[in-house]
This record gives structure tokens, sequence and C-alpha cells, in this order.
């Protein structure tokens, strides 16, 4: 995980602010060891917490994540506070990062699902506009899974080239899509929605591409553009 | 997280229903939320619904066919509806998706929403009145 140049930057030790965004999540004496292991691992023990070290360190703690946290929500969550108090600081943004991986498994997921869209707009510094539109056009992709292929995962990135914006990737192994251009085009009409639903997100992205296996799955991936 | 599927309530107004839909809906509590808005109103006379959407923060192409049925079948049983709190955000994203809400009276707010109804109401009136004059 790569991290851009930092646009703005305080100048103060960012330390402390990560170690309370970590205590939302963990105790006291789990949150010192996690920044521990993260400076260590990131090579950056000793000094102030500012601009690329403290990139680097987060990016080491966001990836260590994943093995204390197994619930997506919580991990979702303290990502999300890490995230604040990175760009507070003047720390980051990803340049082409997989932070988050949701899977989904039935309708009560899509919150979470929205939720983290929020949350990486929000990190690119979208509009309130934008944030909508693309919460939108990630619940189409994400109903669409739970409705015909019953489960799947979205993936969540954010970057920075050639302008910033979020990545949303939407994969699932089910039936998949027998005609995807049929169903793209604004004559089909369904009676279950899914044409209205996909055609809605591409219409919301900036970038849309459709990948269907019949039998295999499909693969949807949007970028938005702040 | 928590696997109860909590009902909407129905808030009863005047004659009015009102029903602030919440976010996160799934194909159960949508087929909940008709059902309990068309007992309610084959149980209870009520003249008008209201629809509040300003508690979503989005709405996508489910919802505001939800919302949407819901509005159609109160018409068919003779309530008129009103949508009301739709932010300028969703507004805007939902005519970029090509989706509207057809042949639904909508409000800026809840304010507005009662003063349609109750104007609707009024004209309604008139019309008996002025009929019985003839």
């Amino acid at each position: 995980m790569s991290y851009a140049a930092p646009t703005q930057s305080k100048p103060n030790d960012a330390a402390p602010a990560v170690l309370a965004a970590l205590e939302l999540t963990f105790s006291r004496a789990l949150a010192n060891t996690l920044l521990m292991v993260a400076r260590q691992r990131s090579n950056e023990n000793a000094g102030q917490l500012s601009g690329p070290k403290l990139s680097s360190v987060l990016a080491a703690l966001e990836g260590s994540l994943g093995a204390y946290l197994a619930d997506a929500e919580k991990r979702l969550r303290c990502v999300s506070a890490l995230q604040r108090v990175g760009a507070e600081y003047g720390a980051l943004l990803a340049t082409e990062s997989v932070p988050w991986v949701i899977l989904l498994g039935s309708e009560r997921d899509l919150p979470v699902v929205t939720e983290a869209a929020r949350t990486c707009a929000q990190h690119t510094g979208m509009s309130v506009l934008g944030q909508t539109k693309l919460m939108t056009a990630t619940a189409e992709l994400a109903r669409n899974i739970v409705q015909y292929a019953g489960s799947g995962e979205v993936h969540f990135a954010t970057f920075a080239t050639p302008s910033r914006g979020v990545l949303v990737v939407a994969i699932d192994r089910g039936p998949g899509i027998p005609d995807v251009e049929k169903v793209m085009s604004p004559k089909y009409v369904s009676k279950t929605g899914m044409g209205i639903g996909l055609q809605g997100a591409k219409r919301l992205a900036d970038e849309f591409t459709i990948e269907c296996k019949p039998g295999k799955g499909t693969t949807v991936r949007l970028r938005k553009y702040v | 997280m928590i696997a109860v599927e909590y009902a909407t309530p129905i808030i009863r107004l005047y004659d009015n229903f009102i029903v602030a839909l919440q976010g996160g809906m799934s194909d159960a509590s949508v087929d909940r939320l008709r059902a309990d808005v068309t007992e309610r109103i084959g149980n209870q006379t009520a003249r008008g619904l209201i629809l509040d959407v300003s508690a979503l923060a989005y709405m996508d192409s489910f919802v505001t066919r939800a919302v949407r049925d819901l509005a159609v079948i109160a018409r068919l049983m003779g309530v008129t509806t009103v949508v009301c709190g739709l932010s300028p955000e969703i507004a805007i994203t939902l005519i970029d998706m090509g989706l509207e809400l057809p042949g639904v009276m909508t409000a800026l707010n809840m304010e507005r929403a009662l003063e349609a109804l109750f104007r609707a109401r009024e004209q309604d009136a008139n019309e008996l009145r002025s009929s019985d004059a003839i």
C-alpha cells in the first residue's frame, strides 16, 4: 500500500491522536502495542509521527487490523477513525489501495457497504452530492449481488491518480447475466428492476465496466472522481 | 448485526398517517411496511399518507420503487399520498439515474406536506358544496 505525498501537514506529533483513534476499538494496552508494532514494521521507531512517516505507519496499522478485527463493521469504523487522523495531520491519500473488502451475505450487510462507500468518498474529499451518488451506485451493485447471486463481496479503494476518487469493485460468483448488452440497453425493462439498478449505477459513475461469465459470476468495477 | 426486523412506526395525526422511512430497508421490511400501511388504511379512516424520506442518506432504485409502490397502493385505496423530505442530493441523484416519482405528490418538508393534504381536502369539500348548490 503506498500513499501520495501529503497535501497539507501539521507539524506536531500525531501519535496521541492515532492512539486515541485506536482506543475507540481496542483497550489502551492493545492500542499501544499495535502502534508499536506498526512503527517497527514501517521502520519509523523514533521521532514524531507526521507527514510521510505517519502515512507509512497508518498503512501498516490498517494492514494489520484484519488480524485483530474479524467483524467488517468494527474494522471499517476503526479504519475510518485512523483515516480521519491521517487527514487531520496531513498524511495521506492512498494512491491505489484496497483497504476494505466487505463480504455480502444478505441484505443486512447493505448498510455496511454503503457506509464504507461514504467513508471512502469523504476520505477523498468528495462533495455531499458525490457521496450520495457513490452510495447510491454502490447500493445498486450490492443489492443486485444479494438478489441474484446470494452472496459476494465489494472491494473499496481510494486513489489519487490521475485525479482523486474512489474505486468500487463488486464481485459475485452467481449465475451471471445471460445478455449483458441487453440488460444495459436503455430500452430494457425488467420485472425485477435489475436493468434499472445497473443502468443507474452506470449513469452515476464516471467509469463503469461489467465483466460477466455465464455460470461463473459477474464483476462490476466503477470509479467516481472527486 | 442485530437480527431483528423492526417495524417502521406509522403515526396518526388528524386524518393522516405519517411514515418516516428508515435507512437499510430490506425486501422483508418493505413487504412488512406495505402490509402495515394498507392494513391501517383499511381499518381506520384516513385521508392522507405522508412518506417522510428525510432520514435516508440515499435512495437507490429499490427504495425509490418501494416509495412509489406505497404511494400507488394508497391512491388505489383512495388515500392521497405526499412524499416529503427529499434532500437536494437525493433529488439530483434520482434524476441522474433516470428515476422519477411519476404521479406522486411531493413536498419540501413535513409542514408543507400537511398543508398540501389540508388544501387537497378543502378543495374536495368546496367541490362537494358547489355541487350541492346546483
